[in-house]
Order: C-alpha cells, then structure tokens, then sequence
C-alpha cells in the first residue's frame, strides 16, 4: 500500500470523524449533562490525533490532542462546557476541517498555534494552573505502572492482585469493538481496569489489530477470568498471568508508528473496500454499454425465429439487468451527506440571527446517485439559508404573531417511484403575491396586464425568474433570495424539477423532484439533418404530426394550437444550426414530426426530420474541452457506433 | 514543459506532421494513435474550429480542426478520410485533424530552442519550442494552451516569432 493510498484512507476516515465530532458537539449544546456525548467525542478527538500524527500532519495531530484534552476535562467535570468553551470547540472543528482541505490539495497545512493555545489557555484557566494527577479522581486507564507500584502493597492487603490478561480475537470476527467491548464489560465486573492497550476508547472503537492487553486489579482467581472471557464468542484465546509492577507489559510490541499503520490499513480492508469513483463510472459506463448492446442483439435475433437463441437471450436480458442494478446500487450514496451538514448551519445561522429555529431531518437515508447528491448540495444549502433569513421571522414578531418562538425547518427525503423527493420546509412568512407582483413590474419582467391574467400559484413562481433577484440581491422584507434561478436550472440539468407551495403567514415549502440516477435514460432518438439527437423520455409530452396550414405566425414566431392553446414551436435544425439559417424547411414539408415537450411549465414542439423510436443510452458528458456546450447534455453512442447529442430540452426551450 | 521519458538520453521524439507546407511536431508522449476520420458528429455552438466529435471505440472523442484553429485558408478539413492524430492533454482525448502525418522523429534537445518570453511575446504560450531539423524549421506545439484557451492563435504568430528569434 502506497503513502497515496494510505494519505485516502486517512481523509475518509478523518472525515467521518470531524462529522461524529459536529455531531456529538451539537448534541452536548442541547443537552450538557449526558456524558456519552463527550466520551465518543473524546474518542474520535484521540483516534483523528494518533492517525494524524502517524501520518505527520503535525498541525491536526496537535490541534486534535488539545481538543481530546478539553474533551478528557469536560466529561470529568473538571471545566463546565459553557457557551465560551462550546464556540472555541466549534471553531477548532472549522477549522481542522480547513487543515484537511489543505491536506486533500495536498498542501502544507497552515499554522494553528494560536488556537492550540487559546485552547490550552481556556483548560488551565479553568482548572487552575496545568494539570496534576489527581490521584482516585483519574481514570483508571490512565494509571501509569508507576502507580500500580505505588498502590500494590494496598491492592494485595485488599486481598487483590494485579493480573495481565492478554485476548486474541479471531481473525474473521467481523466486530471487533463489540467483542472487545464485551471483554472490557466483562473485566470490569470481575475487577477495575488499571491499564489497556490499546487504550480503552480505542479498544471499543475497533482500533487494534487481534489482540490486546489488559492490567486488571481483582480478588478473582485468574483461572476464573480466564473462563469468562472465554465464554465470550469469537475470542480465540486468553492468558491471564500475574502482573508485577514492571515498567511496560512483558509482552514485545511494535512501534506505535508501525501498530498504528497497520491498523489503518486493517480497519479499511477489513469491511469495505473503498474504491475510487472514477473507476466505478468506468464500470458503470461499461455495463451500460452492455445493456445497450444487448437490447441491439435481442433486435436483431428477433428475425431469425431461432428458440434456442431467443431462450438464451432471454436469460442473457435477465442477468444484464440484474447487474445493471447491482451497478446501480453501488453508486448510490444515502442523502445524510448533504443533510448532515444543516444542524450545524442552522445553529450557527440562529446563534448569529437570535432567531430559534428547530431543525427536523426526515428520510436522511434515502439514497441516490453519487453524482446527483453532489450536484445538489449547494442548492439545498441555498434553499435552507434563504428559507432561515427571509422565511423565519423575528421572534418579536413571532410573539405578536402568535406563533411559537421556535421556528420550525424541515427537510426532508424520500423514495417515489424512479425519483427522489427533497423538501425544504419552514413555518415562516410565506411569499406574498402582492409584494411580487409589485416587483415583478419593478423590475420590468411582467406588466400589470399579463399578472392580472395570472393566478397566486403562478405569481409567487415569478421568484425562479432569472431577472427577479437580479440586482437588489434580497431584501429584507421579501421571503427567498439570491440564486433560486441558479437553483432551478441546476435541479433542471439534473432532470427533476422543482415545485414551490407557499401560503402567507404559514410558510412555504419547495419541492424537488430528482431522478434516482444520472447514468442512463430513456430518450427518443430523432433525426434533425445528418445527426441523431436523443430527447429524454421525460421531457416529452406526446409526438404529433403537424401539417404545413397548422403553423400560424404570433409575435414574429413559429405557432400551433395544441390542446387550446398556443404551443410555440422550435425548429431544431435552425436552432442547433444544422441546417442552413434562411431554408424554411416549415413551410416545404408535407407534414412534419413535433415532438411536444415539458420542462417546469414552459412547453414547446420540437420540429425534427423523423423520429427513429425509444431506446435506453448511456449518459457520456462531453469532457473538459467542450464544457457547456448550449442545447446539448451530453452524448451517447448508439449500438451502430454513431454518437447522438442527447438535447438539454430546458436550455433550449 | 518538457519531462523526463521518452527522452533517451538527450533527446525528444516526436510526431511530424503537416499543415499548409508548415512542419509541426508533437511529443510522441502524448500521441494515441493516428487514425482516418470516419463519421463525424457536428456540435452547435461551438467554436468554428471545433468540428466535432467521433465515437472511438465506444469512447466520444472532440476533434478540432487544426487548421481552423490557426486560421490557415485554403482547402476545407473535415472531410472523411481525413487524418486525425489522437493526443492525450490532462487525461482528455482529443482529436486533431491534419493534412498528413510525415514521421516519427528523434531530435536532440539542444536542437530545439525553447521561447523566451521577453523576446517571443504572448503567443510563445502556444510553443513549446521550435526544432531543426533537416534544414527546416518545425514548430512543435504545445498542445494544453492550445485547446484549453479560446484564443485565436494565427499561424504567422507562430512563425513570426520562430524568425523573429
């Protein structure tokens, strides 16, 4: 294994750890007496240290240990975890979080000293002075021999005895921190743990090879320690020897630097195998491919009535889909991701604002696509800032409102058929119609005329319009600000859509509705010209044939009444450029094909030169040089080997 | 800039190919393959210069055309049957069309002058440097600032400063 590989492993799982640490602090703010909070958190503060430290990040190593100091100090009630305290330990996390990113860029980390010594600062003012071994009042794992020497002649006038009790646990025991610790519960009513090693919060997180060592004080007999750890499953073997008040047990061990490796390296490999992601879009893409062409195979053999191939097909159908699910499943990631970082925005954000806002999470573990849960992200955190500011009002005027003091923010995910639904709710304002109405003509994007025409619903929609926040960026008194155009077409790239419910005084709700996955779609391929374009299935409404004295002229464009109303049409091969600007290709043809499509509420016909039928392809981006190219997603190769530009129907209609 | 590799021992290799009775050099390091351009796929809205994209081997590759690209007049690319060298640049796959494709070289590298900016001006970005070989002047490119800037880069820019020095 490579420094690279390790340096991976290590992001991960210091990822994993700073989001327990944000976690747990959240936690302990709400509710400052329960202990287990800072017992976990100690726990992570000390594995992140012993593997920043072996991988000589010295800056984390050393801002994570007086952070597990502070840790250590609160949960034995010697500093109170005040206000004062829980910010400093917020800030630490911010920015530990910060040497990480320079970690991943792969940069020196910057120098944190300051912090480490307001940290060290705020533990001996509140313990007077450093702090001295206070004798009973310590834990027990951190007796050193020194004092095992000092309190053994006590120890055996009690009767008791000092043993070290060394257990192996078998090398495929799948849970290692349960079964050691179960050992450790079980030590613990046999005796008192003087020393372990690993230490305990490491023994109980997992972090230690097969076996460990354990210094217990007892007035058991040994061969009854041995028994009952015995009777503990996936224990292989246990030694239980009397423990002389040597220095270091007798036991060889290997350098904490080589031990600590190794773990790394045996807690990753053990259960989950992290692969890079680019190699799963390979296989991903691959077995796309293979879908593909197996549904151009099955096409083909339908002419030769053959049984046998048909019955073989058909099995070949079956375990093609099943691994284009397995595929599937693997690049799914569950949405606690992104959700997981509100508690911390929201209670930063109503410390800030002094408004109190309780944050609900529902549907966390709802799952999606890798490369949709990344995409999403900032616009939930748009959604959620917006809905904080000019949703939630003040508590003054909450008061007078008559609603509780706390707000409530919702959010929320969950499975509905194909798609992912996200809601960002809140017990605010609401959007007035009124107020958008009047800056709606403000700003020139409606006149008074067209908003008389339009319906509540359709007026507080006005606020994804691009113009809308264009200049004034938000405005205290109006709900939802900055970026909601951003957000929209970012959901609409993505293929889902976005939805708005408000109601004024009660609040408002926005509704995305994504698909489960990015990778592959249905489309229908047309041709326009010389190329074939694929039209996702999920934008079209229905295919109709539209005859030359259908076409009507308004405002200088291209018309048909479909369903009683004007549908404007959009000639394709003009659009894209791939036919000449001044042919009237309209106009010649006898009939021609229009594909109706739908994207939010903006409906348009697509003019094309034929359509060639559905089919299944895979999503292939157009790669870094030609980023953003307008009208077009992405492209496809089709079973014949030609590409198809697969049409971002929103951009273009 | 130039790294270790295929350079044995002081030398470069690179692909020689033509463009308008120009010579024009690419590190073999980042060549795939050369190949004859089959179906080409247009984009809208790209740059003139982009021509299209081309399915290899189930992967869509971009193609430019280099001519375009350096605004060279005179008879169109594009057509099929075109030769295109395939390159690498920052782990993409791009596509370059050119009239022919005349030979693998080794040229020694203080063969090759590199630009030096006070002299060259802006565009000796595009240059890696400039070779000679056989008594004739080969301007070996560098491909990265090449495609990833939009540029427009004439040919005579870069010939200007091959004489200029």
């Amino acid at each position: 294994m490579s420094s690279s590989e390790y340096k991976d492993i290590f992001i991960s799982e210091a990822k994993e750890y700073i989001q327990t640490l944000n976690d747990r602090l959240l936690e302990m703010e709400k509710s400052p007496e329960k202990l287990t909070e800072l017992d976990e958190m100690f726990r992570a503060a000390h594995s992140l240290k012993g593997m920043a430290g072996t991988m000589g990040y010295d800056q984390i190593a050393s801002l994570t240990h007086r952070m597990e100091n502070i840790f250590d100090a609160l949960r034995h009630r010697k500093i109170e975890g005040e206000k004062r305290v829980v910010n400093l330990l917020f800030e630490s996390l911010d920015v530990l979080e910060n040497l990480l990113d320079q970690v991943v860029e792969g940069q020196e980390e910057e120098d944190v000293s300051s912090l480490t010594e307001r940290l060290k600062h705020i533990l001996e003012a509140e313990t007077g002075t450093t702090r001295k071994p206070q004798g009973k009042k310590k834990t027990t794992a951190e007796k050193t021999a020194e004092e095992i020497k000092e309190s053994a002649p006590a120890a055996r006038a009690k009767g008791e005895q000092y043993y070290l009790v060394t257990v192996k646990i078998s090398k495929d025991c799948l849970l290692k921190s349960v079964r050691a610790y179960m050992v450790l519960k079980e030590l613990r009513n046999l005796g008192t743990i003087v020393k372990a090693l690993p230490s305990e919060p490491d023994l109980e997180a997992g972090i230690f090879g097969d076996s460990f060592q354990i210094i217990l004080q007892t007035k058991t007999k040994p061969e009854l320690i041995q028994s009952s750890i015995e009777s503990i499953s996936e224990i292989q073997g246990v030694t239980v020897e009397a423990y002389e008040a040597s220095p270091e047990p007798k036991k060889k061990k290997a350098s904490p630097l080589e031990e600590q490796q190794k773990m790394l390296l045996k807690k990753s490999s053990d259960q989950i195998l992290r692969v890079e992601t680019e190699k799963l879009d390979l296989l991903s893409g691959l077995v796309g491919e293979l879908v593909v062409n197996r549904t151009r195979v099955i096409e083909l053999s339908k002419g030769l009535k053959d049984k046998e191939l048909m019955h073989a097909l058909e099995q070949l159908d079956l375990i093609t889909s099943n691994l284009q699910n397995a595929i599937m499943k693997l690049r799914m990631v569950s949405i606690k991701q992104i959700f997981d970082r509100f508690p911390r925005l929201v209670r930063d954000f109503s410390e800030a604002r002094k408004k109190k806002i309780n944050l609900v999470i529902r549907g966390e573990s709802t799952e999606l696509d890798r490369s949709i849960v990344n995409a999403i992200g900032d616009s939930l955190i748009h959604l959620v800032q917006n809905a904080l500011d000019h949703g939630v009002e003040r508590i003054s005027d909450r008061k007078r409102l008559g609603k509780p003091e706390t707000a409530t923010l919702k959010l929320s995910a969950r499975h509905q058929g194909s798609h992912v639904v996200i809601e960002v709710e809140d017990d605010g304002c609401g959007i007035d119609p009124r107020k958008i109405k009047t800056k709606a003509i403000e700003k020139g994007i409606k006149t008074p005329e067209e908003l008389e025409k339009m319906t509540d619903e359709e007026i507080i929609k006005i606020i994804f319009h691009s113009g809308f926040f264009a200049v004034e960026k938000s405005s205290e008194d109006l709900h939802q600000g900055i970026g909601l155009h951003e957000v929209k077409s970012i959901v609409e790239t993505l293929n889902g859509e976005i939805q708005l419910e408000s109601s004024v005084g009660k609040g408002t709700r926005f509704i995305i509705k994504l698909p489960l996955t990015l990778a592959i779609i249905k489309v229908m391929l047309a041709r326009v010209g010389k190329e074939i374009l694929a039209i996702p299935l999920e934008t079209i409404q229905e295919n109709i044939n539209v005859f030359p004295g259908d076409f009507k002229k308004h405002q200088n464009k291209n018309i048909i009444h479909w369903r009683e109303k004007a549908l404007p049409l959009v000639d394709l091969g003009k659009k894209l450029g791939f036919t000449g600007q001044d042919s009237l290709p309209l106009l010649e043809k006898e009939n021609a094909p229009v594909v109706v499509v739908e994207v939010g509420d903006r409906k348009a016909g697509l003019i094309v030169d034929a359509l060639l039928g559905q089919q299944e392809i895979v999503i292939k981006s157009l790669g870094k040089i030609l980023e953003d190219v307008r009208g077009i997603s992405g492209v496809t190769v089709l079973a014949t080997g030609e590409v198809a530009l697969i049409l971002d129907v929103s951009g273009l209609i | 800039m130039v790294k270790g590799g295929s350079l044995s021992g002081k030398e470069m290799q690179l692909v020689v190919f033509h463009l308008q009775e120009e010579d024009f050099g690419v590190d073999i390091r980042q060549v795939k393959e050369v190949l004859k351009l089959s179906q080409v796929t247009h984009l809208p809205h790209t740059a003139e210069y982009i021509e299209g994209v081309i399915n290899l081997r189930g992967e869509v590759i971009p193609v430019v055309n280099l001519r375009k690209r350096f605004g060279i007049p005179g008879e169109q690319q594009g057509h099929e049957g075109q030769w295109v060298i395939i390159v690498e640049i920052e782990g993409t796959q791009v596509g370059l069309t050119v009239d022919s494709v005349a030979e693998v070289i080794r040229l020694p590298l203080e063969a090759i002058e590199r630009p030096s900016s006070t002299i060259a001006g802006t565009k000796s970005q595009f240059l890696e440097g400039v070779g000679k070989y056989n008594d004739r002047l080969l301007i070996i490119l560098k491909l990265e600032t090449i495609l990833t800037t939009e540029e427009r880069i004439s040919l005579s820019d870069l010939h200007d400063w091959s004489e200029d020095d």
